[in-house]
């Protein structure tokens, strides 16, 4: 049965990222220019990240969708979101009105429209899902295990 | 009993080697992961790096001579001071900016006490796109501002509502005196997309990541400043006396 909640959580997760990154790619200088929009970085590292952090995205989705080296994809997630939580609580709490560009789009938004709230908290629950599977990366329809299940069958 | 101990002894060594390969596996399962994963953002970030990169020789409009460059509106003089005034003909803010400072800011480079350099950005989508283009082939006429004063005392009410298509711009031009020949077909043919994007990246490099933003002689004009006093008050102090 856990076995199933790990396929889920590792669908979940692969589904959003993939959506994230692929939402992204499609413009790359608005990727830049929401990075910068968290004014953390100067302006070569946000072109690196603006043009990068989409594909790392892809990247997990795709290890977490196949199940290949499932603890160490979702490891990754989870310090990715790590980072997504405080960069968005640093806008936040600097006073910046932003979008958080999760999904595209990205850059200042208007005082009464920022929803730092809702980002945070649907990062945190994603990171549950990612804490999950490093603990617990066991799951059914994953690379990881085809060999092992084999083995029992 | 010896053939126990035997036996025993080979069932842990098999155990131990099925260990040791399943060790293995996982190591090649990593390997592989770490791998897939450097090869698709390295490749990523080549591609996007293609893509994002301008072309030098794409056509600019009249009197812009950097690529990316805004357009200059203005007799100043190369001392009078330089505002740059990032905008978007869809924001709204932008509007309201043009409605509150946009006489102080006219006056400043009719009286040649200021040199304005508008940047036309385009990140609210294609009607935005679209506007910037119009923009450059106005400046090609001669008349930019007057078009950029025409397109936001006409800002439709929403972004990307299909209001402002390639017609409507045209005919947005000839309310603002464009009436060259060349500015209709300049329109359609989007002959300064490249350069209303390069606008864009120019506009990233710079740190702009919302519009309006205005600078005065490259210093990044303060969030409650910008009003006609908070302009006046940023402006050096030679062409402040000129007022």
């Amino acid at each position: 049965m856990a076995n199933w909640l790990g396929t889920l959580l590792r669908l979940v997760l692969a589904g959003v990222f993939a959506a994230s990154g692929l939402l992204k790619v499609a413009d790359p200088t608005e990727s830049v220019r929401a990075v910068q929009a968290y004014d953390l970085l100067p302006y070569g590292l946000a072109r690196f990240v603006g043009y990068g952090l989409p594909f790392l995205e892809i990247a997990i989705a795709l290890l977490l969708l196949v199940g290949l080296a499932t603890r160490f994809a979702a490891g990754l997630a989870a310090v990715l979101l790590v980072v997504f939580i405080c960069a968005v609580a640093a806008a936040w709490a600097r006073g910046l009105t932003i979008d958080c560009g999760c999904f595209g789009g990205g850059g200042q938004v208007a005082q009464g429209d920022t929803k730092y709230v809702q980002e945070i908290g649907r990062d945190v629950a994603l990171l549950a899902a990612a804490g999950w599977l490093v603990g617990r990366p066991r799951s059914r329809f994953a690379i990881d295990h085809i060999a092992h299940q084999e083995q029992a069958a | 009993m010896s053939e126990r101990s035997e036996r025993r002894r080979e069932s842990i060594e098999r155990a131990r080697a099925a260990e040791a390969q399943r060790r293995r596996e996982r190591r090649i399962r990593f390997g592989a992961a770490v791998a897939a994963l450097i090869v698709i953002v390295a490749v990523g970030v080549v591609i996007q790096l293609t893509r994002d990169k301008a072309d030098p020789n794409a056509p600019r409009p009249k009197g812009v001579t950097e690529v990316g460059g805004g357009v200059t509106v203005g007799s100043a003089g190369t001392g009078a001071p330089v505002i740059d005034i990032y905008e978007d003909f869809q924001c709204p803010i932008c509007k309201e900016f043009e409605a509150e400072t946009g006489p102080l800011l006219a006056e400043l480079a009719t009286s040649g006490q200021a040199r304005l350099v508008y940047h036309p950005m385009s990140f609210l989508g294609e009607e935005s796109d679209r506007a910037a283009n119009a923009s450059g082939c106005a400046a090609d006429e001669g008349r930019f501002k007057e078009f950029h004063d025409t397109l936001f005392a006409n800002q439709p009410d929403g972004e990307n509502t299909g209001a402002w298509t390639d017609d409507a711009l045209i005919a947005l031009g000839q309310k603002a005196g464009v009436t060259g020949e060349g500015f209709a077909q300049c329109v359609r043919d989007g002959r300064y997309d490249e350069w209303t994007q390069q606008v864009d990246q120019e506009s990233s490099e710079r740190g702009v990541t919302g519009t309006p933003t205005v600078f005065i002689d490259g210093a990044e004009l303060p969030r409650d400043s910008y009003t006609p006093a908070g302009i006046r008050a940023a402006l050096p102090p030679r062409s402040r006396a000129f007022r």
